[in-house]
């Protein structure tokens, strides 16, 4: 009995022993070139070159511009109303400077 | 540099740079040496060549990590190796039972639920077929490194310095593996065979 059982597990060894590995399908190949091409066109979007580096730049440039308009605009603003009162003030002779009526 | 690494360096960069003549070729030379170490590992026909495109498909997608510490071959056998590994281990995580088999770690189920796909590998023939039903559900009890190993040195056909290159292990290591996992694959078979 022991070398029965020996026996089968010989037979065992022996089925698996460099099994020859039979042909493959002969569409193989063209699958996975077609796969490959998709991955290729996946991986090559419109605008790829245009990383998270360009976009954090880009954004950071126009905040800066806008922050720099904003103040611009601002501080002009403030220009502007003092010349527009001054200019009132020289039409309507109300500027003391300018009280010759009085005299 | 000799003439063979300097071939093998442009065929790398051409691989890298996307090439398809370069991949077509790669599939020309390469195709048939994985589907024979995916069926090795997984002796269904169609599951291999499921698993053997993935493994070009990784070879596409990670060539450019490619950093020439081993010849090209060791590494897509590498990548073969791993992919079937994985394969083998989600579809064992499937099967209902499969804690069955830690618990009653010696035992081999006899029923096909509890191996991890229907056996067909092309080169069993039909009087070694059940023979061979027996040791593929033996193996894949094995812990994964003895299995990994004894794949590739019995099933597979790789040399001792193919699978030192490939598993990175030494040759004292493999040897040493490989012989655990004999031993450990006849218990099991003597128990079976045994029993029934």
């Amino acid at each position: 009995m022991k070398n029965n059982i020996h026996k089968e597990v010989e037979n065992a060894f022996a089925a698996i022993s460099f099994l020859k590995k039979g042909e493959m399908n002969p569409f193989f190949k063209h699958k996975v070139l077609q796969r490959v091409a998709n991955e290729k066109e996946e991986t090559h979007p419109p605008f790829s070159w245009y990383k998270p580096q360009f976009q954090w730049a880009t954004l950071s440039i126009i905040l800066l511009l806008n922050v720099g308009a904003v103040l611009y605009a601002s501080s002009n603003s403030n220009v502007s109303l003092t010349s527009d009162i001054e200019l009132f003030a020289q039409e309507y002779s109300l500027q003391s400077s300018s009280n010759a009526i009085l005299k | 540099m000799n003439n063979d690494s300097l071939n093998e360096q442009n065929f790398i960069n051409l691989l890298q740079a996307g090439n398809t003549a370069a991949y077509s070729q790669l599939l020309d030379d390469y195709q048939q040496k994985v589907f024979g170490t995916c069926v090795s590992f997984i002796p269904n026909k169609e599951d291999a060549e499921d698993v053997a495109q993935e493994v070009f498909i990784e070879v596409f997608r990670s060539i450019s990590k490619f950093k020439e510490q081993s010849k090209l071959s060791t590494w897509i056998y590498k990548i073969a190796a791993n992919k079937c590994l994985e394969f083998i281990r989600k579809k064992n995580a499937k099967k209902r039972f499969a804690f069955m088999q830690s618990i009653f770690g010696n035992e081999i189920p006899l029923d096909q639920t509890h191996y991890f796909t229907e056996i067909n590998h092309p080169g069993i023939i039909l009087e070694n077929k059940e023979a061979a039903i027996i040791i593929f559900k033996a193996i894949n009890t094995l812990p994964e490194n003895q299995k990994l190993i004894f794949t590739l040195a019995k099933i597979d056909g790789k040399s001792y310095q193919e699978i030192i290159e490939i598993t990175g292990k030494s040759l004292s290591s493999v040897e040493s593996i490989l012989f655990r996992a004999k031993k450990s694959l006849q218990q099991k078979l003597e128990n079976f065979y045994k029993n029934n």
